[in-house]
């Protein structure tokens, strides 16, 4: 894509609305920009006050809003666009291509016939993601049937699941897959030999694929496709949440993709015990370090992602009495730690003391109370103002939680995707109808004053902050039940969640978040008004692209 | 072949139990090229002397990075140490306080690797209050019920034969033996015929142990096998070669898992040695199975 040369240093776009966050004017009808920052906000006329300037009309159809900032995702999001993708709903890739869904096994081999004609390298591995195979009717695929794609090229699908894989004949043979290996997981058939089918991630690390995907996670193509994700999403900064390693070969492999002029996003670094071995004392250390010196203006840094336990509906967050409703026989009563419940308090403080935010993964509401008790005990013993440590997912977090959050001085990331993507089988076999009702309570938090955004986690949901925005507006299940109805948000909650409050929960709202003079220019550009819509289309407004520091990036462009 | 594979011991239990001190046991007794796996928060208490002594390497994972599925690191981390040249003899995996002992094993089942032995530590002052933890009470009982041994440690602080109730009532059948400061045997940890460096590293109050053993001619198949599943709990160690009209054995058991693998070789002696806790069997036990 060819770059802007501005016709002179200030350019002022006329616009059908701006919508700036800044609550002083939150509403005008044009911007003018100056090199990568927001000059002047208001009416054409009062900002051509500014002096020499050209006028841009590319917007003046379009609505801008600050870009989206989104507080709780991954870069692996990314990397699974290198892979053939074989899940069930049509999906938009980075370029703008959206692949139909494979409806069917047939329509699943028939994607892989294409990807195998397509590959030049008979012995190159063949991998593919998103397949559910509870949405397939009829028999389970397994194995045989990618046999039929090709005997001599290893094949290996990933579920949408994460938890599963199948493979065919050929890994079985290269990987040298038993019936008589004890690693639990491998599936067999009626004849006792393995069916290609790997349960869990033990036997599905047995494959060479599952390796593969492991490194494709951390390429540079990665970082452009998640970029490029979020461009067509509106997002102007995304996060990497605890998935890349802050040593140097992490900071220079991000500073290497993110210093190229037409990287479309900035990106916000975690520091991670969970990325790296270095011991939490020197993530710190080089934190603040990177913090206080960013390799260049789309890379920042100066948090820390901690995980406490796992995902509600893998029944493995930790939740309190009376625990899961109805889970699968013989499961665990409660969850996963990640970490030692009595050790979350010493490696907060190590990061609360270095002067750095602490964003801890509490799916469950037991983990929620490790951590705030954790934060608390910091604060005894360190006082500090503005820390701004922050619950992520915060799913179950109860009211008294949130009150204990707001005393505290906590914000909130809640992960309101769940309720469209997972919300019915919350309440019919998670946490059951009354705690369902009550997950990820942004009303609560808005209540009783937590500042507070809302993520997709991606990859685990797709990325796109209309798309969370509807969720939290509207809390519609995939089967258009309204679950926990007075969890609702108004729209202008919804939009603030979408910026500034996500801005401030990473300490950049001096910055972005909003549209005022002085900050980034950084919009989020769209086909409609989010305020004039009815809330229940919010996901299905059109995003024409961004503008990041004064550069316009189209959606849907390479 | 199988004397080609690594050898993994996985080290588990909660915060305190001793996972650290017995590491640095291991490490002092023997003579093995030790490779360490690392999954913990805090900073690393191993002995870096004793590392080098042993020619063996330590690899940290990433933090607790074991349970977590996005990043699968204990797979990297295994096979990276299967690339080293020499390649180590052992692996020992030293659990994150939380880490599921069943959860680590299942990786240790990939070339060139052979699971070996779990071991779960106690502590005996905390156990009791630990299994029915609230927060940490599900994690404990699964850590115990998925050893091999479960090592009774800080005897000389509390109960131990209270413990080793508590032991018996989460994780039935699963052998225990006493120690202090994590001090046992080394031929319980690695191996029976233990190139144990000869130190008085041993505490003079460390858990006696007995041996059993049996050679003769061609056995039974059939009694064989019958003979390892009744062998009792104590019993914690077992291994050699059995000759049957079918062919050649190799018998090796680790807590209550027995394993026969067949080997490609004509032998015509049969030998079997166990280690245990004393008394566990008489002398006659395995003639009368066997002979
Ligand atoms: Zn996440």
């Amino acid at each position: 894509m060819p770059r802007e040369i501005p016709l002179s240093d200030i350019t002022v776009y006329p616009v059908r609305r701006l919508i700036t966050m800044n609550p002083a004017l939150p509403s005008a009808d044009a911007v003018a920009v100056r090199g990568d920052r927001i000059l002047g906000v208001g009416s054409l006329n009062e900002l051509t006050r500014w002096g020499d300037h050209r006028v841009d009309d590319t917007f003046r159809d379009h609505v801008l809003t600050p870009g989206f900032v989104e507080a709780h995702s991954h870069v692996m999001s990314g990397g699974t666009w290198e892979h053939v993708y074989v899940g069930f709903f049509d999906r938009r890739d980075p370029s703008g291509r959206v692949w139909p869904g494979c409806k069917s096994i047939d329509e699943v081999v028939g994607r892989l016939r294409e990807a195998d004609a397509a590959m030049t390298d008979p012995d190159q591995i063949m991998i593919c993601w998103g397949l559910d195979p509870i949405y397939l009717i009829g028999e389970r695929l397994v194995g045989r049937h990618l046999d039929a794609v090709s005997e001599r090229r290893q094949i290996f699908i990933l579920h949408a699941s994460g938890h599963l894989a199948t493979v065919n004949s050929a890994v079985i043979r290269y990987d040298n897959i038993t019936a008589d290996n004890p690693t639990p997981g491998i599936q067999l058939d009626q004849y006792g030999h393995p069916n290609g089918e790997l349960q869990e991630p033990a036997a599905m690390s047995l494959a060479s694929g599952q390796r593969m995907l492991r490194e494709g996670y951390a390429s540079e193509l990665a970082k452009w496709n998640y970029a490029n994700e979020a461009r067509n999403a509106g997002h102007t900064l995304v996060t990497d949440l605890g998935t890349s390693s802050v040593d140097e070969q992490g900071v220079a492999n991000w500073s290497a993709v993110t210093s190229h002029p037409d990287y479309p996003t900035r990106v916000m670094v975690a520091g991670s015990v969970f990325a790296t071995a270095l011991p939490p004392e020197d993530i710190a250390q080089r934190v603040v370090q990177l913090r206080d010196n960013p390799p260049n203006d789309k890379l920042r840094f100066g948090i820390i992602k901690l995980i406490i336990d796992g995902s509600i509906q893998g029944f493995t967050a930790r939740l309190t009495w009376p625990y899961y409703f109805n889970p699968p026989a013989g499961n665990a009563e409660n969850g996963l730690w990640l970490m030692p419940p009595d050790q979350v308090p010493d490696i907060v403080e190590v990061f609360h003391r270095a002067g750095l935010t602490v964003h801890c993964h509490c799916n469950g509401d037991q983990a929620a109370e490790v951590f705030i008790s954790a934060v608390e005990q910091a604060l005894e013993r360190h006082p500090r103002w503005d820390h701004r440590h922050t619950v992520q997912h915060c799913q179950l977090t109860t009211p008294s939680q949130y009150a204990r959050m707001a005393a505290l001085g906590m914000h909130a990331n809640i992960f309101s995707n769940h309720i469209f993507y997972w919300g019915d089988q919350h309440a019919a076999f998670t946490v059951g109808p009354e705690r369902a009702a009550r997950m990820d309570a942004c009303a609560t938090a808005e209540r009783l004053g937590v500042e507070f955004s809302f993520h997709s986690d991606t990859p685990v949901t797709p990325l796109g902050h209309l798309h969370v925005a509807w969720c939290a507006v509207n809390r519609l299940t995939a089967t258009n039940k309204v679950l926990g109805s007075e969890e609702r948000i108004s729209v202008g909650s919804a939009m603030h969640a979408a910026t500034i409050g996500a801005a401030r929960q990473i300490k950049l709202d001096h910055e972005i978040g909003s549209i005022q003079a002085g900050k980034l220019a950084d919009f989020a550009v769209l086909e409609d008004d989010p305020y004039e819509v009815d809330p229940t289309t919010l996901k299905d407004i059109g995003v024409w692209g961004t503008v990041v520091g004064g550069q316009h990036f189209p959606a849907g462009t390479g | 072949m199988s004397e080609s594979l690594v050898a993994v011991t996985v080290v588990g239990g909660y915060l305190g139990a001793g996972k650290t001190t017995l590491l640095n046991h291991l490490l002092a007794l023997a003579d093995e090229r030790i490779a360490v796996l690392i999954n913990d928060f805090g900073s690393l208490d191993i002995d870096a002397q004793l590392l080098e002594r042993g020619d063996g390497a330590t690899v940290t994972l990433p933090n607790g990075c074991i349970c977590c599925s996005l990043v699968d690191g204990l797979a990297t981390a295994l096979d990276n140490l299967a690339a080293l040249d020499p390649r180590p003899e052992r692996v020992v995996i030293e659990a994150s306080g939380v880490a599921d002992p069943a959860g680590i094993a299942a990786y240790c089942h990939r070339r060139p690797y052979r699971l070996d032995l779990v071991v779960v530590l106690a502590d005996v002052e905390a156990i009791a209050v630990q299994v029915v933890d609230d927060y940490v009470g599900e994690t404990v009982r699964g850590q115990l019920t998925a050893a091999d041994l479960v090592i009774l440690n800080k005897a000389d602080l509390g109960d131990a034969a209270a413990a080793a109730v508590v032991v018996e009532t989460h994780a039935p059948g699963v052998p225990t033996v006493k120690a202090i400061q994590a001090s046992i045997d080394p031929r319980v940890l690695i191996d029976l015929e233990p190139r144990a460096k000869p130190t008085a590293y041993l505490h003079d109050h460390g858990v006696p142990f007995e041996t059993w053993s049996w050679s003769g001619g061609r056995c039974d198949e059939e009694r064989m096998r019958r003979m390892a599943a009744d062998l009792p709990p104590g019993a914690v160690r077992a291994k050699g070669i059995v000759v049957t009209k079918d062919g050649v054995f190799e018998f090796q058991r680790v807590g209550i898992r027995s394993r026969f693998t067949r080997l490609d070789r004509a032998l015509t002696e049969s030998q079997i040695v166990v280690i245990g806790i004393p008394e566990s069997l008489d002398s006659g036990w395995l003639a009368d199975r066997l002979g």
